[in-house]
């Protein structure tokens, strides 16, 4: 778990999903790469007469890398490699290429962009989680614990043997695993074995919408 | 021989080799051109002597002409046999010519033939008067001067080059070798008490820097090693010493005047407490020379790992009753042999066990996790507890023997178990992460290749 990606609209909340980036590195040093995005319209007119493209605040944006560069200066991470990328327009090639080239092993997904109602973010959050790249998605709130130490699977099926649990570095507990007698509710589950992560398969019988708002821990999509 | 000198020399053998090759071919090829130029002479001249003997006509025309135009060769003589049979004539008069000259001649109407450079040319010759054999000998003088002169300058230039490549050889060789030699004088400065210098980087990328790389990579592994180990002999000293001090200090003091019953009994049970630390620690000494001397000797078995982790809480249970630690198991119905493990059972199980008692020991009882997942590639031990954790600047250190963190002073502890267990798992192909935050806990990971059943 080396490259982390963090699709971001700039809001104040991405910081905690930097810190949480930076929370890995101290484990398994990644390279952080923030990625907006902007559409592009069909239109020939507003090709011809671009107005302000960017779907973020310029402000936001300097303002988030203040309160970064603040922290790592205290946290003494100074060497901690952040990259930008913008990217006008979006195809399932172009996040695939994005993949690819940032050679990306988990994505966080900050809860403002999750929740964003502009299309092209909404796009770039479908297209990331179509991909086979586990995708995390944090709560609104900020008081979730930013240090992952356990992971709890949810899934009808038993986790699959193919899964990459030796990838991440916190344990991902199945269900299964748990003896029946204490596996009587999720919610106690979490609070016995002090769960502060939700881990789902990919598919779509089931939404991770759902028990970030039911558990309010992040959940991590694998 | 030196390296240098052989060098030279196999340069020298090979050149010399081609050389004496050419230069053969080179005189062979050009005296056959001289014995060709001669005998063209040679058959006009015979051609023109069978004229002025047997023609009518122009006989002495042809005479005159060559007495005024036509040199006479070295050594040139004028045979003729008339009418008459001409083998047995031709070999008679002159023996050292071969048999197959004369059948040559008989067949082909000449014939041709030299011995060294004496040249031989004979025509049938038909005239009115009947058969005539005409027979021309002389000898290639300009021919044997030329083939004299070229063998002399290709012997002298075939020594001269092989002097000049035997000398550039050196030369080149000593360029060579001029790095190795420059190695060669460092690696001898460097002795044991001094493994902390380096040889010189090269900027190159050819053999001698990759040698230069790897005496630099040894040099790194032979003072670790040594500082491990003196760092070793220096911490095992002390940690055998301390017990000893205990038990010598206690009985002297004990000895040193009459004591109750009850003292008696106190002052031995210290040193009995003492003398047990003494034998736990040389047994785990015992134990980690073993495993790192003696680990291919030892006999390995197919283990399931769930099957030792469940052994492992039994004892665990025995040794720390009260303990805290859970360990959860992956479901593994698809695959059953995803947990399988070619080891030395007991060897595992004393990894585990140290790690898991590390764990519970610096937690203070707090619960320690064990789990043990996997996927179609690997299978993991991941053991994680919410202790002391470890400083980040002592991490690197954590699996050197005896070696204890700023922040363990609290605990009791030799500083063998964990590298006793990394030293287990790299034994069996498998990797030992650790990864840990002061003040938050500790996770250590082992992970293991799945056995190939098929």
């Amino acid at each position: 778990m080396k490259n982390i990606l963090i699709p971001t609209n700039y809001n104040p909340d991405s910081f905690e999903a930097m810190r949480m980036a930076a929370d890995f590195r101290k484990s398994v040093n990644p390279r952080i790469t923030m990625l907006s995005t902007t559409g592009v319209s069909d239109s020939i007119s507003e090709l011809l007469f671009p107005q302000n493209w960017a779907s973020f605040d310029p402000a936001k944006q300097r303002s988030l890398f203040e309160t970064w560069s603040n922290y790592a200066r205290k946290e003494g991470m100074t060497s901690l490699n952040v990259s930008q990328h913008h990217q006008y327009g979006l195809s399932r090639p172009i996040v695939g290429q994005i993949l690819e080239r940032y050679e990306i092993d988990l994505v966080l997904v900050p809860f403002s962009f999750h929740d964003s109602k502009v299309t092209i973010e909404r796009t770039l959050l479908s297209l990331l989680r179509e991909s086979k790249i586990p995708v995390m998605l944090l709560p609104a709130h900020s008081d979730y614990s930013s240090e992952i130490h356990r992971g709890l699977y949810l899934g009808d099926k038993p986790m699959m043997p193919r899964s990459p649990v030796s990838d991440f570095p916190f344990h991902i507990i199945d269900q299964s695993m748990i003896p029946k007698e204490e596996a009587k509710s999720v919610k106690a589950v979490i609070k016995k074995l002090r769960i502060n992560l939700i881990v789902l398969a990919k598919g779509k019988e089931r939404s991770a919408s759902e028990p970030l708002k039911e558990y309010g821990l992040p959940v991590l999509t694998i | 021989m030196k390296i240098r000198n052989k060098i030279a020399l196999v340069f020298t053998l090979l050149t010399g080799t081609v050389l004496l090759l050419l230069s053969s071919f080179v005189y062979v090829v050009t005296l056959g051109h001289i014995h060709d130029n001669f005998f063209i002479r040679l058959n006009t001249r015979v051609s023109i002597a069978a004229e002025i003997r047997y023609a009518d006509v122009h006989g002495e025309v042809l005479a005159v002409l060559r007495e005024r135009h036509l040199q006479r060769l070295p050594g040139e003589t004028e045979m003729f046999f008339d009418n008459e049979r001409t083998s047995p004539s031709l070999i008679s008069a002159l023996p050292e010519l071969p048999v197959s000259f004369s059948e040559d001649l008989l067949s082909n109407g000449s014939g041709q033939y030299h011995v060294g450079f004496w040249h031989y040319s004979a025509i049938a010759y038909r005239s009115d008067s009947g058969e005539h054999v005409v027979l021309l000998k002389a000898f290639d003088e300009s021919g044997a001067e030329q083939a004299a002169f070229l063998r002399s300058v290709l012997v002298v230039g075939f020594f001269t080059s092989c002097l000049v490549v035997f000398g550039i050889g050196r030369l080149f060789a000593r360029q060579i070798i001029k790095p190795i030699s420059a190695i060669n004088a460092q690696v001898n400065t460097i002795t044991a008490s001094d493994l902390g210098q380096r040889l010189p980087a090269s900027v190159n990328k050819d053999e001698i820097a990759q040698l230069t790389t790897t005496f630099n990579t040894m040099l790194d592994r032979l003072e670790t090693a040594f500082e491990l180990q003196s760092n070793f002999i220096s911490n095992a000293s002390h940690e055998l010493r301390t017990p000893l001090t205990a038990i010598l200090g206690e009985s002297e003091v004990i000895l040193s005047a009459p004591r109750s019953t009850t003292e008696y009994v106190d002052s031995i049970r210290a040193i009995s407490d003492e003398a047990k630390k003494l034998d736990e620690l040389t047994s785990s000494l015992l134990r980690l020379c073993q495993i790192s001397f003696d680990g291919k000797k030892q006999k390995l078995e197919m283990v399931m790992m769930d099957e030792v982790l469940m052994g492992v809480k039994i004892l665990l249970d025995k040794r720390a009753p009260g303990n805290m630690a859970r360990i959860l198991i992956q479901t593994v119905d698809a695959e059953p042999e995803g947990f399988a493990l070619m080891c030395v059972r007991n060897w595992i199980e004393v990894a585990i066990m140290n790690i898991i008692l590390n764990s519970i020991k610096y937690s203070d009882n707090k619960e320690v996790l064990v789990t043990l997942t996997g996927n179609n590639q690997h299978f993991m031990i991941r053991i994680s507890d919410d202790g002391i954790g470890i400083p980040a600047d002592e991490l690197p250190h954590i699996l050197q023997p005896f070696f204890r963190g700023r922040n363990t002073v609290r605990y009791d502890g030799f500083g063998i178990g964990l590298p006793l267990a990394a030293r287990i798992v790299k034994l069996h192909s498998g990797t030992f992460e650790v990864i840990s935050r002061e003040g938050s806990g500790t996770q250590v990971t082992l992970k293991f290749p799945v056995v190939a059943t098929d």
